[in-house]
C-alpha cells in the first residue's frame, strides 16, 4: 500500500446508512483471538467460470442478428402493452433529444402507468432493435468507443488523474425506427381486432360510446357497463380485456381514466354504425 | 447489539490543509500508523460499500469529483484507477442506470448454473458445486465470532459475501489503529495478524477467481477497474500488513 492509495477517500460512502457488520459485545473466552484451530480453513482450490459464460445479453431475446425492421417489429410485438410509449418515443425523437429530455418525455408518457420501465430501459430496447440511435449534439453517430480519457493533474510532485465533464448524449430515430414508424397503421389495427372479433362488435361498441366523455370512465363504471352484457358472461371475459385491446389498436387512452380518442370515435362512425350495442342504452 | 462505531474514520472530514500538516508534524510514530490503518480502512470501506450494492447519485457524484493516483507501484491498482477514472470520465444522463444494469449483469446475472455472473461469496469459489452457504461461510462465520463482529441481521446475504469480508478488514483496521493511539501495541498486533491471517486465508485466495469472471461480465470499466483495484489493493495490503508485522509496533518494547 502507498501513501498515494490512502489519499482516496469518499465522504459520500459515511453518509450511507451502511453498517451490515457489526461490533457485538464479547462473550466468554469462549474462543481465543486467532485461535482457529476448531476450523479447518484450508480452502479448496475453487474454480473460474468457463469462458463461454460470457454469452451476449439481449435484453428481450431478440436475435441481433436479425435485420433492424424485423428486430423492432419483434419488440413491438413483445411489448405489444407498451405500445403507446414506444411509439411515442420514436415521434418525440424524430428530431434528436437529450438523454435527459427523453428521460422526461418517457415519463410524461407513462404518467398514469405503473411501470418497471423507465426512459432509458426504453432508449436500450429501442437501441438494440435499431429504432434509435444515440448521435452528439452535431446530430453525428456517437462513437461508443471514443471514450473521453481523464485530465492527469500534478499535486505536489505527484500526478493524479481528474474525470473530465459529463458528455451530452443525444437520441434520435433512425430510418428503420422512422420506417415502422409511418407504416404503422391503428386504424387498420382496429379493423382487424373487429374482424377478429366480430361476435363482440355490441361489447366494444357499448365500451366506445360510454368512454366517449370528458375525463374519461372508471374501470369501475366499464365494468358495470360489460358485466349487464350476456355476451361478457360465456365465456366469462373483464372488461379489461375489451379496454386493452381498444388500447392497443390506439381507440382508447388511459389517463387515469379511460377514454375513447379520435381514431374510437371514428370507429364508432365508420365501423359500428349498424351495430346494436350490448348492453343496449349506454350510447 | 452494540452500534458499530469504528466503521468511519474520525479523520475524513476535510480540514485546512495548515492544520494538518501541523498535527503531522506533532504526531507520534503511533499516531502516524494509526492514521494510515485508518486510511487503509477507509479505502476497504469503499470498495466494501461498491460491492455491497448499486452506486447511487451521491456516491457517484463523490467519486467523479475525487482524484485518483496515476502510478502507486501496483499495476492493478493502478489499472483500476485508470479503468474507474475513464469511466467517470464518460459520465452521462444514464450512467447511474447504466451502473444498475451492470451490476445486475455482473453479479446476479440471469442464469441458474452457478456460471452466469460473477457471484460475490467465496463458498462459490470454494466448493465444488459452486454452491453457496458452504464451508467458507461457516469459516468466516467463525472468524467474526472470534473478533466479536457480527452480521446486521437485516443483512441477507451469507457472511461470506465479498463485501462483509472487505468490511471486516476495514474494521480490523480501525480497531489496531484504536489500540495504537491507546498505547495499546500488543492489542494492535494482535488485530494486525488477524487481520493479515484473514486477508491470506480468505480475500487473496479466492478473489482472483471473482475478479476473473467481473472481467467476463462486466460491460462498464467501472466494474471491470473495481476488480482490478481491489485485486491489487488486497494484494499489496496484505504485504503491507506483513511488513507492519515483521518490525516493531509504535511502542512495542
Amino acid at each position: 500500500m502507498t501513501d498515494t492509495n490512502r489519499d482516496v477517500v469518499f465522504e459520500a460512502v459515511e453518509d450511507v446508512d451502511y453498517d451490515p457488520l457489526q461490533d457485538v459485545p464479547e462473550e466468554e473466552e469462549e474462543f481465543e483471538a486467532n485461535d482457529d484451530s476448531e476450523f479447518d480453513s484450508d480452502i479448496t482450490e475453487g474454480q473460474l467460470g468457463p469462458g463461454t459464460a460470457t454469452r451476449p445479453v439481449a435484453l428481450v431475446g431478440i436475435d441481433a442478428n436479425l435485420p433492424a425492421e424485423q428486430r423492432i417489429a419483434k419488440l413491438f410485438e413483445r411489448f405489444a402493452t407498451r405500445h403507446r410509449v414506444l411509439l411515442g418515443i420514436l415521434t418525440f425523437l424524430e428530431q434528436p433529444q437529450r438523454a435527459d429530455d427523453l428521460k422526461a418525455e418517457v415519463e410524461r408518457l407513462q404518467e398514469f402507468d405503473r411501470s418497471v420501465y423507465e426512459g432509458y430501459d426504453f432508449s436500450l430496447l429501442l437501441e438494440e432493435a435499431g429504432a434509435i440511435a444515440k448521435v452528439n449534439e452535431a446530430g453525428d453517430p456517437y462513437d461508443e468507443q471514443e471514450e473521453a480519457q481523464p485530465e492527469i493533474v500534478e499535486i505536489d510532485g505527484e500526478s493524479f488523474y481528474k474525470p473530465g465533464p459529463y458528455r451530452e448524449v443525444y437520441w434520435v430515430t433512425t430510418p428503420e425506427g422512422a420506417a415502422y414508424m409511418a407504416a404503422d397503421d391503428p386504424w387498420g389495427r382496429v379493423q382487424a381486432l373487429f374482424a377478429e372479433e366480430e361476435e363482440y362488435l355490441p361489447v366494444y361498441k357499448a365500451v366506445l360510446s360510454f368512454c366517449d366523455v370528458e375525463g374519461g370512465r372508471t374501470v369501475g363504471q366499464v365494468n358495470d357497463l360489460v358485466v349487464q352484457s350476456p355476451l361478457s358472461r360465456n365465456p366469462m371475459r373483464h372488461c379489461t380485456s375489451f379496454l386493452k385491446k381498444l388500447e392497443d389498436c390506439s381507440a382508447m387512452v388511459w389517463a387515469g381514466n379511460w377514454a375513447t380518442n379520435d381514431l374510437g370515435r371514428r370507429a364508432l362512425g365508420e365501423l359500428l354504425t349498424d351495430v346494436t350495442p350490448s348492453p343496449k342504452g349506454e350510447e | 447489539m452494540a452500534d458499530f462505531e469504528n466503521l468511519v474514520p474520525e479523520d475524513m472530514q476535510e480540514r485546512p490543509l495548515g492544520e494538518e500538516l501541523d498535527e503531522a508534524l506533532e504526531a507520534t510514530p503511533a499516531e502516524e500508523m494509526a492514521e494510515m490503518l485508518r486510511a487503509r480502512s477507509a479505502t476497504y470501506l469503499l470498495l466494501s460499500r461498491l460491492f455491497h450494492k448499486e452506486v447511487d447519485q451521491v456516491l457517484l457524484d463523490d467519486m467523479h469529483d475525487s482524484l485518483y493516483p496515476v502510478a502507486t507501484g501496483d499495476a492493478d491498482i493502478d489499472k483500476g484507477y485508470l479503468y474507474i477514472s475513464t469511466y467517470l470520465s464518460n459520465l452521462w444522463s444514464e450512467s447511474l442506470r447504466q451502473l444498475k444494469v451492470d451490476y445486475a449483469r455482473c453479479f446476479l446475472g440471469q442464469g441458474v448454473d452457478g456460471y452466469s455472473a460473477a457471484y460475490p461469496y467465496e463458498s462459490v469459489y470454494t466448493s465444488p458445486k459452486r454452491l453457496m452457504m458452504e464451508e467458507a461461510r461457516r469459516e468466516v462465520m467463525h472468524t467474526y465470532h472470534v473478533w466479536s463482529v457480527d452480521k446486521d441481521p437485516n443483512w441477507r446475504e451469507g457472511e461470506d459475501h465479498i463485501s462483509l469480508e472487505l468490511l471486516f478488514e476495514s474494521i480490523m483496521g480501525n480497531r489496531a489503529a484504536a489500540a495504537l493511539e491507546e498505547g495499546n501495541a500488543d492489542e494492535a498486533r494482535k488485530i494486525l495478524q488477524g487481520a493479515a491471517d484473514f486477508l491470506d486465508e480468505h480475500l487473496v485466495s479466492w478473489y482472483p477467481m471473482l475478479a476473473a469472471d467481473m472481467h467476463r461480465f462486466a460491460k462498464t470499466k467501472f466494474y471491470d477497474g473495481l476488480a482490478y483495484l481491489t485485486q491489487g489493493f488486497i494484494t499489496t495490503d496484505l504485504q503491507f500488513l506483513q511488513d507492519l508485522l515483521a518490525e516493531e509496533l509504535p511502542g512495542e518494547e
